[in-house]
Parts: C-alpha cells; sequence; structure tokens
C-alpha cells in the first residue's frame, strides 16, 4: 500500500460524510466483506499510531500532592516547625503539619477534579470493538482500531472510532457527549452531506464516544485516536494545561506583588512584635504563619480549574472552543456572526403563499407542525368554493414522496427528553413542506391513494427542474401531474384551470402568473408552480417525459425557510448584553433580508446588506468603514467569511462564529 | 450564545473568590500589622493563623468557584478583554473590605483584651470574628451588584454546606477540650458570641434591616450598589 500517498491526502480528505460510501471504502482500500488484512493492519498502526488518547501525563498521585508542598513559603514553615519540635514544642508542631497537610489534600483534591473533568471525555472510548478482519468478524480491543477496518455497529455499544457508514438498519446513536444533544440521531448510510454541514446533521458518520441507542450497522473507520472528534476536543483540553490565558498571566504579575507585599507586613510584624519584647521564636513562627496564610499561592490553580471546568460545560452547550483562553475571551463578544439555515431558521420549509386563479391564499403555521390555516383576505378557505386551490394542494400532495411523521422518536421514554420536533419529514424539505401545507387543507395523499393507484413517476432532475407522477383515473382514464420551477412549467402549459373549466393560457394570462410569480419572490419566498394534465388512453401504454405538454397551469406555491423563535430570543437578549449579531449566508439577498428582519437584527433605515460580489468590489479599508452598519451578508462563500470576520476584528471587536456548531475566537 | 453566557459567567466566577480571597487575606494581614503598631500582644497564635487560612480559603472559596451565574449576565455590555480582572470597582471593594474585616478583628481583640484581661479569650474572639467576618463576606461575594438579600442565600447549596462546615469546625476548635488546648483556645460566653456575630456580621445585619423597612423601589436605589 502506498502509505506516503495516504498520508498526504488524509489531511485533505477529512469530510467523509460528502463521499459516497465507495469512495471511502476505495481510499481506504478496505472491503466491506472482507475487511483488512492482518498485514495491512500491521502497517496501518504503525502509521496511524494506537485507537487513543495521546499526550495525556499521568503523574502519580503521591508526586502530585508532593507537589502542594513545594511552595517557597510553605517549605520555610516546615523546617520552622521541625525547629519548634526539636525544641520541644510538640502540640504545636504537630498540629502545623497537620494543617498543613490538610491544606495540602484540599489543593490536591481541587487538582484531581480538574484532572477529572477533563478525563472524563476519554473515558467515554469504549473498551472492545467488533471488526471484519480477514473476512471475519472478530473482538478486538479498541486500541487497537486503524482507519479503513470495518466496525460492525450493535444497539448498546460505544463507538470506539470515527466512521463512515457502509449500511445501517434503523441504526440510531446519541450523541450528546459531542454535540450536547440528548435525543438520539438517525442514521443513514446512503445519504451523501454538502461539505459544511455541522457535526450533528452527518447523519452517515458514526463518532468515537458516542452510543447506539438502537439498530445496527456497519462502518469504516475513517479516524482513530487523536484524530477523531472527541480527540481533537481532548487535545484542546489538554493545551489548557500548556498555555496560560491572559488572565493567568495578570494573575501572575499580582502574585508577585502580593508576595512582597505580604513578606514585608510579615518582617514589620515580627520586628514590633520581639521589639516589644516578645519571644523571638513566637513572632518568627506567626510571622511565617502569616505569610503562608496570606499569600493566595492557590489563586492560579483555582483560575485553570474554573476554566477547564467552564470548557466542559461549554462541550455541554453545544459549543466547542478551539482556543482555550476563548473561554474567558468569549465573554467579552460584541459580535456574532450567525449562519441563516439551521442556526437562525427552522431548516424545516414551510409554505407561506399560494397563487391560484388569481387570487394569493396565505398559509398561517411555522415547519411541519400541522397547524395553521389557509386563508384568503384573511377568510378562511371555503372547500367549495375555491376548487383552484384545492387541486392545487392535491397537485401538491400525489406529485411527492415525502412523508410527514409525527413523534418519530425512535426510542422509548427516558431519551426523548425535548418536546419539541414531534414531527418530521422524511425526504425533501421542500416536499415535505407542500404536504404540511396540504394537510392543513385536509388532504392527504395517503387518503387519495386508498382509491387511486400511482402508475409511474418522473423524477425530479437538476436539468429538468420537474417532477411528474402519474395516477389512474376511475377505468381507464390517468391524470399526470406535475410540479416544478414556474418558468420551465409555464412553457409546458398550454391551458389553466379557472376553478371551473380549463381555459386557454393566454399572453394577459401568463403576464399575470409572471406577475404573481414575481411578488412571491420578492416576498423571498421559493416558488413552485403546479400543473396537471389528463392523459389520453393512447398515451398510458408509454408514460414518459414526453407526456409532459399541454399542460393546464394551477397555481404557484411559495414557502420559506421560517426563522426559528428561540433565535429571536437569543437576538434580543444578545442585542440586550451588547452584541451585535451578522447573519451570513449563501442565500439570495432578498430572502435574507426578509429573513434578517423577521428576526430583527436587520432594519432597513440603519442597517446595509451586503452580497458576495459587492463585497469582492469593496477595498480592504472600504469594507473596514462600512463594517459596522452591515448586518446582513448575502451570496458570500467561506473565503468572503474570513475577510468579514478579519475586518471586524480589525475593528476591535471580538468576533466569534456560529452556524457549524463552532465558535471561533 | 449559551457559551458567551457561560463564558461570561465564568470570569464572574474567577472575580467573585478573587474578591474573596484577597479581601480575607488583607483582612488577615491587616489584623496583625495594626495589632503589633499598636502595641497590641500578638492578636492571632501562629496555629490559628494557619487555622483562619484553612476554614476560610478551603471549600468556602471552592463552592464559590463553581456559584451559578446571574440571569443578568446577559443584559450588560461586553467586557473590554484589556480590562484588569480588578477593573470596575473590585480592588475598591478588596481593600474596604480588608479593612472591615481586619478592623473589626483588631477592636473585638482590643475590647476583650483590655475589658476581661485574658489573652487566650481575647485571641479566641479575634479568632471567631476573622473566620466568622469571611463566612458572611462569602455570600457577599455572590454579586457584585446585588445585596445578599437580593441574591438570596440559598441559591449555591455547596456554598451553603461550605460555609456551615467551617463554622462547625471553628465551634470544634473552641469547644473540644483536645482542640482547644492545641490551639490555645478559651471557651466564650454568650456575651462574648453576640460581640463576635455583631461586629462580624453587621452589614448583613444592616442589609436585612434596609431589606425589611425599604420599599422595593427606594431599596433597589438605596442598596443597587454593593459597596462592601
Amino acid at each position: 500500500m502506498d502509505n506516503e500517498n495516504m498520508l498526504a491526502r488524509w489531511s485533505k480528505v477529512e469530510k467523509w460524510y460528502a463521499r459516497t460510501v465507495e469512495e471511502t471504502l476505495n481510499f481506504w482500500r478496505t472491503d466491506e466483506h472482507e475487511g483488512l488484512s492482518s498485514s495491512d493492519v500491521k502497517e496501518r498502526l504503525d502509521r496511524f499510531g494506537y485507537n487513543e488518547m495521546i499526550g495525556k501525563t499521568e503523574v502519580a498521585w503521591w508526586k502530585r500532592l508532593l507537589a502542594q508542598f513545594q511552595d517557597f513559603m510553605v517549605v520555610v514553615l516546615l523546617v520552622a516547625t521541625l525547629i519548634s519540635g526539636l525544641l520541644g514544642e510538640y502540640a504545636d508542631a504537630v498540629t502545623i503539619l497537620a494543617i498543613v497537610l490538610v491544606n495540602a489534600i484540599l489543593g490536591f483534591f481541587q487538582e484531581y477534579r480538574a484532572e477529572r473533568s477533563m478525563e472524563a471525555l476519554c473515558k467515554l472510548t469504549a473498551p472492545s470493538a467488533r471488526v471484519v478482519r480477514n473476512g471475519v468478524a472478530q473482538h478486538i480491543p479498541a486500541r487497537e482500531l486503524v482507519p479503513g477496518d470495518v466496525l460492525m455497529l450493535e444497539a448498546g455499544d460505544i463507538i470506539a472510532a470515527d466512521g463512515r457508514l457502509i449500511t445501517a438498519v434503523n441504526l440510531e446513536t446519541e450523541e450528546s457527549a459531542l454535540t450536547g444533544e440528548s435525543l438520539p440521531v438517525r442514521k443513514l448510510a446512503e445519504k451523501i452531506y454538502s461539505e459544511d454541514i455541522t457535526l450533528g446533521d452527518r447523519k452517515n458518520m458514526v463518532y468515537a464516544g458516542t452510543i447506539i441507542t438502537r439498530g445496527r450497522g456497519k462502518a469504516t473507520i475513517c479516524g482513530t485516536g487523536m484524530e477523531t472528534e472527541v480527540g481533537r476536543i481532548y487535545g484542546m483540553i489538554q493545551a489548557v494545561r500548556h498555555e496560560d490565558t491572559p488572565l493567568q498571566r495578570r494573575l501572575d504579575v499580582l502574585g508577585k506583588w502580593l508576595v512582597w507585599g505580604c513578606l514585608a507586613i510579615c518582617l514589620i510584624v515580627v520586628f514590633t512584635g520581639v521589639a516589644k519584647g516578645e519571644p523571638i521564636f513566637l513572632m518568627c513562627m506567626a510571622g511565617i504563619s502569616l505569610a503562608v496564610a496570606a499569600i493566595p499561592e492557590g489563586l492560579p490553580a483555582i483560575v485553570t480549574i474554573a476554566l477547564a471546568l467552564g470548557v466542559q460545560r461549554m462541550i455541554k452547550e453545544n459549543a466547542i472552543v478551539r482556543k482555550l483562553p476563548a473561554v474567558e475571551t468569549l465573554g467579552c463578544t460584541t459580535v456574532i456572526c450567525s449562519d441563516k439555515t439551521g442556526t437562525l431558521t427552522q431548516n424545516e420549509m414551510t409554505v407561506r403563499k399560494i397563487y391560484t386563479n388569481n387570487d394569493f391564499y396565505d398559509v398561517s403555521g411555522v415547519g411541519y407542525e400541522l397547524k395553521g390555516e389557509i386563508s384568503l383576505n384573511k377568510k378562511d378557505f371555503d372547500n367549495k368554493r375555491d376548487k383552484s386551490l384545492i387541486r392545487c394542494l392535491e397537485i401538491a400532495s400525489l406529485c411527492n414522496n415525502s412523508v410527514l411523521k409525527h413523534n418519530n422518536v425512535g426510542i422509548t421514554g427516558i431519551w426523548r427528553k425535548k418536546a419539541n420536533r414531534v414531527w418530521s419529514v422524511e425526504g425533501d424539505p421542500t416536499e415535505g413542506a407542500l404536504v404540511v401545507a396540504a394537510g392543513k387543507a385536509g388532504i392527504w395523499r395517503e387518503d387519495i391513494e386508498k382509491t387511486r393507484r400511482r402508475l409511474t413517476e418522473i423524477p425530479f432532475e437538476a436539468q429538468r427542474r420537474r417532477m411528474s407522477v402519474v395516477y389512474e383515473d376511475n377505468g381507464s382514464k390517468a391524470t399526470l401531474y406535475t410540479k416544478g420551477a414556474p418558468d420551465t412549467i409555464l412553457e409546458l402549459c398550454r391551458y389553466y384551470y379557472d376553478g371551473t373549466r380549463e381555459m386557454p393560457l393566454t399572453p394577459g394570462i401568463i403576464e399575470r402568473i409572471n406577475l404573481a410569480n414575481d411578488r412571491l419572490t420578492q416576498d423571498a419566498l421559493r416558488v413552485l408552480a403546479m400543473a396537471y394534465r389528463r392523459l389520453e388512453p393512447a398515451e398510458m401504454a408509454n408514460i414518459n417525459e414526453s407526456c409532459e405538454h399541454e399542460l393546464v397551469f394551477n397555481g404557484l406555491v411559495g414557502m420559506i425557510d421560517p426563522p426559528r423563535q428561540e433565535a429571536r430570543q437569543a437576538i434580543v437578549i444578545c442585542r440586550q448584553a451588547g452584541i451585535k449579531t451578522i447573519m451570513i449566508t449563501g442565500d439570495h439577498r432578498n430572502t435574507a433580508i426578509a429573513i434578517a428582519s423577521e428576526l430583527r437584527l436587520f432594519n432597513a433605515d440603519i442597517d446595509k446588506a451586503l452580497t458576495g460580489s459587492e463585497l469582492d468590489a469593496l477595498s480592504d479599508k472600504d469594507l473596514a468603514a462600512a463594517v459596522d452598519q452591515v448586518s446582513v451578508y448575502a451570496r458570500v462563500s467561506p473565503a468572503h467569511k474570513l475577510r468579514i470576520v478579519k475586518a471586524l476584528k480589525g475593528k476591535g471587536h471580538i468576533v466569534a462564529m456560529t452556524g457549524d456548531g463552532v465558535w471561533r475566537r | 450564545m449559551a457559551a458567551v453566557e457561560v463564558g461570561r459567567g465564568i470570569y464572574d466566577n474567577i472575580r467573585k473568590f478573587i474578591r474573596y480571597l484577597l479581601s480575607g487575606n488583607f483582612g488577615e494581614v491587616l489584623t496583625m500589622f495594626v495589632a503589633s503598631l499598636a502595641g497590641l500582644p500578638l492578636p492571632l497564635l501562629p496555629v490559628q493563623i494557619l487555622w483562619v487560612n484553612l476554614v476560610t480559603d478551603g471549600f468556602p472559596a471552592m463552592a464559590l468557584g463553581v456559584d451559578p451565574r446571574e440571569p443578568e449576565v446577559m443584559n450588560r455590555p461586553p467586557r473590554n478583554p484589556a480590562e484588569s480582572i480588578f477593573s470596575r470597582g473590585l480592588s475598591r471593594k478588596i481593600i474596604y473590605r480588608g479593612f472591615q474585616i481586619g478592623l473589626s478583628t483588631v477592636l473585638v481583640f482590643a475590647l476583650a483584651y483590655y475589658s476581661r484581661g485574658d489573652l487566650a479569650v481575647a485571641r479566641t474572639m479575634a479568632l471567631s470574628t476573622l473566620v466568622f467576618c469571611q463566612l458572611f463576606h462569602v455570600y457577599d461575594c455572590r454579586s457584585e451588584t446585588k445585596t445578599i438579600f437580593e441574591v438570596g442565600f440559598l441559591g449555591n447549596k455547596y456554598l451553603v454546606l461550605a460555609t456551615v462546615c467551617s463554622a462547625l469546625m471553628q465551634l470544634a476548635v473552641i469547644y473540644v477540650p483536645f482542640l482547644r488546648s492545641i490551639f490555645g483556645t478559651a471557651p466564650l460566653t454568650p456575651f462574648d458570641w453576640l460581640t463576635v456575630l455583631v461586629v462580624s456580621g453587621w452589614t448583613v445585619i444592616l442589609g436585612a434591616i434596609r431589606h425589611l423597612f425599604m420599599r422595593p423601589a427606594v431599596r433597589s436605589v438605596g442598596t443597587g450598589y454593593n459597596r462592601y
């Protein structure tokens, strides 16, 4: 195996969730059924090391306890105590020893506790793993796992390394150790995600330290030891101990001042006491004791502990801190840059408006929850009158493959802590939105399919920008239902439905439909057109793309990924805390502004919005001048993000990023 | 955003225990210093000094480090990252409180010494005053803007446990005969205790009176800034 090459590519190809199973298996030169060979394993163990956390400096407990006595003043006190013991003051000597010992033990336990909290993370790692090697399933110690191993997953397992799923049967894992999310995550091997997706959403991956709550599956290992996600966190926490934060450095300086100040005062106390005729030895002991008591030698240690506990708490809050001093500086954050999708918005499409037969219907409700009404001019729609709307929703629900689910939480009882998100959609979010909208009018594909059979589907393709399904009517007839991008669909239409009849599509009507489409897009809605055609019996023998012509235009459906309620509250809280929130998104300007306005982070009178191309046109200087007014960046790439953050920092802001689940300084 | 909140909470807690530790230590040093300048006998024996340090700096300081964050952390503007840990009045609070603790202790010691003439009793009272001053003060440290009564006593159960433990340990040193002989203490009369508690707790008592008798609106103006 060409190991050099493999290593060189290691860092480049990390995003396994964005690759197919094939690609991953090929990259690691492994086979789903055979696994690795013994010689492969040996070679890879040499190359990648054991699957364990490194950098763990195991210091014996007695050494650590001893270190508690190393403080200079404590040593002086111990020497003085020894002298007083020799002089016959046994009771005093023993008491002082006891107190010093208790103090040392207290300090020891404080350190010990901090250490424990850090090690809690790697405790999660599994003791053993079941893998396929040389074509045979076998148990091996988890530390012997190597990249490319085929790991067998079963409910109850703690996953021992990061892996890309090969197969998953009802697989669910609990990833709270990594993401803080206590609900189990449904895992799917087939899916492939875009590169910038958050850890919690990478449903084709399994991560070390997480627990399988249900189902079974197989995964190929692509990260072991410190190269796992949990390993990275661990490495960062390790850095705590070696990296002094600015706060600690300042405390060190303070500590030195205090030491000298205290010593000076102690000396004065000793001298005045002696001058007054107190016994010299008693005064010396008092002076030394005072110095030991008053010098806060434990201060830097306590700060470290507070910071370390803080990191742990932040991981619980699902924030990952890349640099340790960030814990204290996070509190100084003045600007939060947030991704739109999934962070500020629900990542659940919702139909807002339906245009049909020259009427705009409003649809209320948010997300996939089946709560909301369809109304025309503030009045509920009428089943009998609004025939055109009903047909439009019928197309929406029939020309659709997604399924709305309620309470689709796999595991019972304790895992289901959060009551939200009981509604979910299996399938495309856009189609999910259509299912929900139709459901709000009481139209369900499942009901219709009790009497009508779906004959075929002409699937969606990016170039075609449309999809169709054919449903059988009574007897030998059938109807084709099509949905797709408005311009594409309109080109294929010859008629339109006015609620009673199919009328020829005149240029005037087309103009009206186009205007309606513009109006919906201006409201930042994503628009889909609905159309249908009754098929001739002759066509039914061979249904294909060529049937998608002379369609009857039915209506336009506008939908949006609505803002999250929590996000709105969070933005208000941030504003009270003097923190400005900035939205950075790849979306269109209008969509971005509409969402930002709803979230009240954009006010057209004060705030500005910039697009990626506008950003390119600005010099760094111009950007620096503008950056304080801009609260929405639309159509931006990751490179733009860096420029924005740089410009903000140049202005003296402390910037935190959210959205990809990661906070950075 | 939650992380920002946690970050602010941590920084607050660091400030809390720095405030507590430094003002307590300052008080201890000042006790010895003032007493020696005033020509009084040694107010605390070496073992007693170490004892104060053990009882007050151990568990209560640790408990303060895990204090829950105040609900208002997100209502404040962001802190300037360049600011010193002692800014926003912290150093003044430490010095004020240090003086209060130190001078109270010397006062109790001097009163007891001259009225009773018994050095062991005077030292015991000084020791108790120093310990209880700090055990009351630790509750003050839980907020930089609110009084003890606005924050409440029971919000941090570790702190309650720690202070109760420390208080019991202090009583043990005075009332367990074996420990009494080691630490050179003497039993106190109820009047002695009253003196100790009043002197060490007068800020709390004053706060309680204000809390009980002032209308909420006035109170928020009157005690909105907790100086000590």
